[in-house]
This record gives structure tokens, sequence and C-alpha cells, in this order.
């Protein structure tokens, strides 16, 4: 390879649904511009609305298909993680940058590991104050906030806001928004402007003076549990104890709502139950759940992944991957974030990890043939 | 003389409740330029050193002795009065309001009108000096043309110039014609007092204000504005001397054979003057790191300083019990000059500011002592007015500093620990807050207007007041935008969340990366609640969690307004420097109670 001309690859996403591409034409221009070369598959940007001119145009190459255009590559950019057989193509002692679920996908993090592959997870970026501009987590939920109150708004045969009308007052709509991470708190943002009164509630105790800086109220009720927040601002789980307590109060409360948004995850275990059947059951029917742990098992018992199912009249949404349904700002937001991620992994046209920088040690799952990431590792260990 | 004395103690009185009461609406950031104009003001003992310059003293053996010391006095108290208007002036020309500059007008108008009010003046001078029948002195020559009463109303008019000049001070707006009305008021009792009836020799007076003129215009006019402390603590001391002088020759002239209030006043004066002249050149000395700033201090130092106290006080007390002619006078004036030395030494530099209000305060007693003294209402006026201002002034600083006013005070007197000498070398400086007064004040001139709002604004929900604050100064013809820093807040795009809901147009709305190359032609930053995004440590501080992350650099503004619940730490945990920023300005409280106050404050501004 020649001096600097370190060669970027953008493989198109094969999963079902995604719409989304890791770089779009501004970003390559960006990183053209550092003096990097960008080779994009053929067809990568169609779902999120660019087409391969734009890329040309921005100065990448466009490749005819992921063979070549993983050839040579020294970085391989990517928003889900890959099939088993992708990591297979990957070239040797390549780095990677993917959503990798590090924690529920040993077998592919053993893969990657074995091919000698430095793999940097994007959800893995530490949540520093420094590392937001790399945040894909965060970018990634607000969309996800955003539309799923949108899809309860749709699905809801109801009014949002509050209309007093010469035909008779029309109520506002009740929304409960459980978890205020990112998702949650734009979940709020979105139903305030929709006119519906709204909810907040959260285990950590930050989260009330969160909730409220919205405008919104904050769903109070006692389990017991003074705060369950991490360092890194995430949930923690609860014990057993007080997640029944919190699962019965809840259940009582949820009754009185038109919408309920779900959002809450636990990072690396199975999302909290926090409505069980009886809970939907005693909800109006016509109300609408909107749940966005799905993939991790579900708020909601009655939660079937990728599907929407109606129960008891309440209609159960179980999206997997909203922010795949909004491609061009998704891809936008992800792009910005993988290439803020890439200037800190290349010095003058250089690859140059600096594993004592605590964003890239967070970040990096395997490198050198070892899992440097100590929870992937224990997860992978564990199945092994 | 009983009913004299009464009418000016009443008169000291009130002067001093109106100092008081206009000083309070001073807002901090006019503070410097009031310290230097109340010192400028001071200079009023300029109209009793004239007094004694050009007095007859035929009949007084060494009558030569008094000329002399009215002559020094008047050199040093004009330095004082010219060298002070022209740095105030200087000072306040950085506070100019848009309008001028868009005029570009360089030259101040101020100044210009005074230079021809000088020029009349003169001119008026010269032509009656030179029509004046030959056998007659000037003095005999102006009794006779002009009466007494015209001094009086002079002193009247003066008196109210210097309390309008001050009263100028409360606002950035007026502060300049305020300043130039004040010298306008000095002038006119200078030149009201040149028809004193005890003067009647004008030689040693027109030498000695040509001089004072041309070193203080020299002083004023060419000294860096970074030593303006040490400029006021000399000019300061200028005037303290010329108050000390003039008590001096009065004391030589009658040997004491005067009536105890008088001797009392008299005393007073020398005493005050005299430590506040070498007290004052202490202060100097330190802030021009001629000696050494940190408190310099020595075992028994409050021993010895009280027990020389005492010897003033009590010598003081048997002159004026024994109304008699001794040399003992002259002990106790030198005794005065050592104290002088005794209470500023063991102050450190960074109290320094607050020790020259206070010698500004006593330089105003020892005005207003000669003012009882010569029975002077003007300077009764404007020592009480200085007085009370220099010690107001005094305690606000040390408010803002957080100390006690004890603390400084006693601490003139050394009780400065070496405990407290290193966490004064530790701690990144002092925090100055504001009041919602205050700040309306400030937002009256400025026409480029930042907001920078945070997750505080968020949580106090203050997005509303915040847009109807950004629309009043919109409709006053300023400039305002909102940086939004891509990281503000808890959620992503929690600023656009709120200030939609409020109204606040997209285009008024700018990015990081656009917004700052333009910080430095800001006259005001609001920051609502953000603390780490503006935390220039993210610049500077490789030790900082913050280091590396893109700030909004709101410390190149001009000036920076922080709205903020308290001192405590933003997310990451880590202290703003930013708030240590000379340029910065708290303003504590909740968000929306502190814009929703600014708001009404500037409305009855109108």
């Amino acid at each position: 390879m020649q001096r600097g001309s370190l060669t970027i690859a953008v493989p198109r996403e094969t999963a079902a649904g995604e719409r989304r591409v890791a770089l779009t034409p501004d970003a390559v221009a960006a990183l053209v511009k550092l003096g990097l070369a960008v080779v994009v598959e053929r067809g990568a940007g169609d779902g999120a609305a660019h087409a391969d001119a734009a890329y040309e145009k921005a100065g990448a190459t466009i490749a005819p298909d992921a063979a070549a255009t993983l050839a040579g590559a020294t970085v391989v950019v990517k928003v889900q993680k890959p099939t088993a057989a992708e990591a297979e193509q990957l070239p040797e002692g390549c780095v990677l940058i993917a959503f990798l679920q590090a924690l529920t996908s040993p077998e592919l993090i053993r893969t990657l590991a074995a091919r000698r592959i430095t793999s940097f997870g994007m959800e893995a970026i530490p949540r520093i104050s420094r590392a937001q501009k790399m945040d894909a987590l965060s970018s990634q939920a607000n969309l996800a906030g955003y539309k799923a109150v949108l899809i309860a708004a749709a699905s809801l045969p109801k009014f949002f806001p509050m209309l007093m009308t010469a035909a008779g007052t029309v109520f506002a709509a009740r929304v409960l928004v459980l978890g205020a991470g990112v998702a949650g708190l734009q979940a709020i943002a979105t139903a305030r402007r929709l006119g519906a009164q709204v909810w907040g509630y959260d285990v950590r105790a930050a989260a009330a003076e969160q909730v409220e800086s919205l405008g919104a109220k904050f769903l109070a009720f006692d389990i017991g549990v003074a705060d369950a927040e991490d360092k890194g601002g995430y949930a923690t789980a609860l014990s057993a104890d007080a997640a029944q307590r919190q699962q019965q109060q809840l259940a009582a409360k949820i009754a009185d709502f038109d919408v309920v948004v779900t959002t809450a995850l636990v990072p690396g275990r199975a999302a909290p139950r926090l409505v069980p059947a009886a809970s939907v059951a005693a909800m109006r029917p016509g109300s609408v759940i909107v749940d966005l742990a799905a993939e991790a098992g579900g708020n909601c018992e009655l939660t079937e992944a990728d599907e929407t199912v109606v129960v008891h009249g309440v209609t159960i949404h179980g999206p997997t991957n909203l922010p795949a349904t909004m491609p061009v700002h998704a891809s936008q937001l992800y792009a910005r974030n993988v290439t803020e991620l890439l200037r800190e992994l290349v010095k003058d046209g250089a690859l140059a990890l600096d594993f004592e920088d605590e964003v890239l040690r967070g970040a990096c799952i395997t490198h050198a043939g070892a899992i440097t990431n100590q929870a992937a590792a224990a997860a992978a260990g564990a199945s092994a | 003389m009983t009913t004299d004395l009464e009418v000016g103690l009443y008169i000291f009185m009130l002067a001093g409740f109106l100092g008081y009461h206009i000083i309070t609406r001073v807002p901090p950031l006019l503070h410097t330029p009031l310290m230097s104009a109340t010192n400028a003001i001071a200079a009023i003992s300029l109209v009793g050193s004239l007094v004694v310059a050009g007095g007859d003293y035929s009949d007084v053996e060494n009558g030569w002795i008094c000329t002399l010391l009215g002559f020094i006095a008047v050199a040093c108290s004009s330095t004082n009065a010219v060298g002070g208007f022209l740095i105030t002036d200087r000072m306040l020309r950085m506070f100019k309001t848009a309008e001028e500059r868009a005029r570009g007008v360089k030259r101040p108008v101020e100044l210009q009108a005074f230079a021809f009010v000088v020029a009349l003046f003169g001119s008026i001078a010269a032509i009656l000096y030179w029509t004046r029948p030959t056998d007659m002195t000037m003095g005999d020559y102006l009794h006779h043309h002009v009466a007494p009463e015209a001094l009086r109303y002079a002193y009247i008019a003066s008196a109210a110039m210097f309390v309008l000049g001050l009263k100028g001070l409360s606002s950035p707006k007026w502060a300049r014609s305020g300043i130039a009305l004040a010298a306008l008021g000095m002038l006119l009792a200078v030149v009201g007092t040149l028809f004193h009836e005890h003067i009647v020799t004008y030689t040693w007076i027109v030498i000695g204000l040509a001089i004072g003129t041309v070193i203080g215009a020299w002083m004023g006019l060419s000294i860096p504005m970074t030593a303006v402390p040490q400029r006021t603590a000399i000019s300061h001391s200028l005037g303290a001397l010329a108050a000390c002088l003039v008590g001096v020759s009065e004391y030589f002239r009658f040997q004491g054979a005067l009536d105890r209030v008088t001797l009392t006043a008299l005393s007073f004066e020398v005493v005050v003057g005299g430590l506040t002249f070498t007290g004052s050149l202490i202060a100097a000395a330190k802030l021009q790191e001629i000696m050494q700033g940190r408190p310099i201090t020595y075992k028994g130092q409050n021993l010895i300083s009280m027990t020389l106290l005492a010897i003033i006080v009590g010598s003081a007390g048997w002159l004026v019990y024994t109304q008699a002619a001794t040399p003992f006078f002259y002990v106790m004036v030198a005794l005065a000059f050592v104290f002088g030395i005794l209470l500023v030494v063991p102050i450190g530099a960074a109290d320094m500011p607050v020790v020259i209000a206070l010698l500004n305060s006593y330089g105003g007693l020892a005005d207003a002592a000669m003012g009882f003294m010569l029975s002077n209402k003007i300077q009764i006026i404007t020592g009480s007015l200085d007085g009370t201002s220099g010690f107001l002034l005094a305690l606000l600083m040390c408010r803002a500093m957080n100390r006690s006013a004890a603390n400084v005070l006693f601490g003139a007197f050394g009780s400065v620990s070496e405990d407290d000498v290193a966490a004064a070398a530790e701690s990144k400086g002092t925090v100055r807050s504001i009041t919602a007064d205050e700040t309306a004040v400030l937002f009256e001139t400025a026409q480029n207007v930042v907001v920078v709002p945070g997750y505080g604004m968020a949580v106090a929900q203050a997005q509303h007041a915040v847009a109807e604050l950004g629309n009043i100064l919109r409709e006053r013809g300023a400039t305002v935008r909102y940086a939004i820093h891509p990281v503000a807040g808890r959620m992503p795009g929690h600023m656009n969340v709120l200030l939609a809901e409020a109204n606040v147009p997209y285009d008024q709305l700018v990015e990081m990366e656009a917004i700052n190359p333009s910080f430095p032609e800001a006259d005001i930053v609001l920051v609502v609640g953000a603390n780490d995004v503006t935390n220039p440590a993210a610049r500077t501080n490789k030790a900082s969690p913050l280091y590396g992350m893109p700030i909004l650099e709101v410390d190149r503004a001009k000036s920076i307004i922080v709205l903020k619940r308290s001192m405590r730490p933003g997310f990451a945990g880590v202290d703003n420097e930013l708030y240590y920023d000379e340029k910065c300005l708290m303003l504590f409280g909740d968000a929306k109670d502190s814009i929703t106050k600014l708001i009404s404050e500037m409305k009855s501004l109108l």
C-alpha cells in the first residue's frame, strides 16, 4: 500500500430492514480531505437516499461488490455488526467499526479476535463529555425516541392535544414514558410538542430533574431504592425485591395512560419487565404501547420483536430498529459519530492507535488476537 | 462658630448618606472607574491649598514657610485633580456605546468642551491681570469687583455637579458625561476659590497649578491602563499630602492659638492625611512590584501598631487640650507618616484594591476635616461623599471576595495568618457576583449579545423568559444570537426543543463552530445554566477530564454574565475556571427568577 493512503471501506448493510449507511457523502468528503481513501460498495447509500454518484463526487471509489470493497481495506466501517460470513471476509488485521453488540454476540467477538481484527464497538464508547460526539447510541436513540411517539400517535385512535370545540371537548392524551435515557427524553419532548400530557419514569434519581427539564411530570413512587445509576449514567439492575415492588406500583398506574412508551434497558442484560400482561389487560382498549426494548426481550411481557400485536384491544408495537426508518438523518448522525472516532484513530493519514486514550480503550473490543474488553471477554468466555 | 460647626456636621452627615445611596447603585463593572473618580474628586483639597498658598502672611514670623507649604500642596493636589479626571475618562472611554463607535468619535466632546472652558477662564484671568490698576494687588482688585457671595454660589453649584457626576457612574451610558460634569465642578470650585477673600497673591498659585497640571496630564495620558491602580494610589498620596501640609501650615501660622474645635479638625486632618500619604505610597510600591507584594509580617506587629496609634491619638488630644504651640506637633505628624507605613506593609497584594479604597475613604475624611478647619462647605461635602463612598466600596469589594469586612479591616492591623496567605495563593482568584438590577444596567449598552443556554435553563424551565429577554434586546436594536453547544443539556437537541417551544426563530440559533469566531465581538455573553460546555479548561488544561472537548469560547467575549444556581460543578464534576475570569460576573439564583427580575429591571430603566 502507498504511504499515507489508508483505505476506509464502506460495505453495503445486509441486515433485513437496515437502510442506514455508515458514511454519508459529506462524511466521505471530510475523510478524503484528511488524506484518506474511501471505498464504497455499489448501492451502499441507496437506502439512505445517497446515490453512488454522490459518493464518487465526494471522492470515494465505488466497488462492485463486498469482496472488492473489503480487499485492501485498513478500516471497515459498518452500522450493523457483520454476520459470521462477513466476519470471515474481513481482511486479517484490519480495523472494524460497527455496532458490535459485543455483550450479546460472543461468537462474533471470538471470530474477530481469532482473525486479529481490531474492533471498536460503537455501543461501547464511554459516556464522558469529550466522547459525546462519537456517542452513536445516543444519536440513534434520539431518533428512536422521536419515531416511537410518532408511531404511538399514528396508531392511537385519539388526538394527542386537548381541544375545546363546538362539537365538544377532547381531552389530551396521557402519555407515560418509562426510562428517561436519551430515547425516553426525546420521546417525552416529542409527545409534549404534539400536545399530550406527559409523565416520565426512571429508577435513576437524577432522571426526575431531567424529565421536568422538558416540561413533563415525573411519576414518583417509592420502591425502597435510593438510586440505581452506575458511574457512566446508565441504569443498574434492581434487586429482585425492589424490582417486584416497582412492578406492582407501576402496574397499578399504567392503566391510567393512553400511550406507554418503554425505553428501559440495562446494558448487557435482558430488558426489565415493567409492563406485565395484567397491566396491559387493565388498560383502556385503544391504548398503545411502543416497546423500544423489544430486541432485548421487551419491557412489556406481551411484546413481540418486530411485530405489532393487539391484546385486550391494546396495540403493542415492538420495533427493533427504528433509526433505520429514518435513514437520512440516522446515517448523517451515525456518519458523524464514526468520523469523529476515525479522527481519534488516524494521525497524519496513518493509523495511530493510542490505547492510553480512555475513549479508544473503552470502545475497543478485540485487538491483536485478544478480547480486550473485559465485559465482552466475560460474555464470550461464559458461552464458550 | 458653634452654629457653623453644627451646620458643617449636618452637611457632613447628609452628604454621607447621599454618597452611600449613590454608590450602592454603581455596578461592580464600574468600581474601578468609581475609585479613580472619587480619588479625583478628593483633590478638592486643592481648594484649601489655594487659600493657603495665596494667603497674606506679612504679619507672621517666617510666613514664607506657610506659602511654601501651600505651594507644594497646590502642586500636589492639582496633579491629583488633573491626573484623576483624565485617567477616569480614559477608563470610561472603554465603555463606548455602539452609537459612538459607529460615529467613530475619537476625541471626546467633553474634553474639547473642557479645554475650551479652561482657555476661556485663562484669557479672562489674563485680561483682568493686564487691566488692573498698577497700585493695587491682584487680590484687592478682584475683591473690589466680585462680591464674596459669588464664591459661595460657585461652591453650591460645584457640590451639585459632584453629586450628579457620581450619580452618572451608576450606568456606563452616563458615566463619561458624569465625570466631565464632576471635572467642571472642580474647575468651578477652583476658579471660585481664586476670589477667596484671604487670597492676596497669585504667583505661587499659578506656578503650583502649572506644575500640577503638567505632571497630572502626563500621568493621566501616558500611564498604561494596567498601571491604573498604582497611579490612583500615587495621585491619592499626593492629595493626602496636600491635606496634611495645609494643616501643618495653618498650625504654623497660628502657633496653636486656635479654638479647640478647629484644633481637633486640624489634628485629625494632619494625622489622617499623613498616614494616607505614606500608606498610599507603600500601596503603590507594592502594586508596581517595587516592594514585594506578599504581606510582610513580624512578631508583635499588632502591639507596635496599636501602641503607635495610641501615642498619636493621645498627643492629638493633649494638643487640643493645651492649645499650645509645641514642636511636639511635628513629631505627631512624623508618627502619622510612620503609622501609614505600618498600616499597609502587612497587607497582601490581593487585598490592595480594598486598601486603596479604604485609603481613599481616609483621604476624604481628611478633606472633610480640612473643610471644618477652614469652614469650607464644599470640602465638607466632598470629603464626606468621598469618605463614605471609599468605605462602602471597600466593603463591597470585601463581599465580592468572600471576605468579611472585619477580616480586611483588622487584616490591616496584621492579623493575616500564614494559612490565609497560603490559601490566597492557592485559590484561583475571586468570583464576582452581580445582582439583576446591575445586570440590567450592563445590558443597556450591549449591542451584540450571545445567549448560551444549558441544562440549567431546562431545569428552571426558563426558556420563555430567555426568549422574552432576547425579544426585548432585539427591539432595542441589539443583535441577539443563541449559541447551541452540541452536547448542551441531557438529551441531543435538548436546547432546540425548549427554544422552539418558546418560539425562538431557528435562524437565531447558531452552531458552535459558526459562533466561536464571533465571540470576541460579543459585548455580553449571557450563560444561562451552561457549565462544562463553556469551561476554558477544555482548551488549556491537559489534566482536565474535559480536555480536548470543543467548547463555546465564551471567555473570549468582552464580558460574560453567568446565571447559575450555585458554584456546584457541572455534569463532568469539574470546577469551571471561567467563573474566576475577571470579565465574568455571576448572577446567582434560579435562572427563571433571575431573568424575570432582569426583564422587569430593564423595563423600569426605560
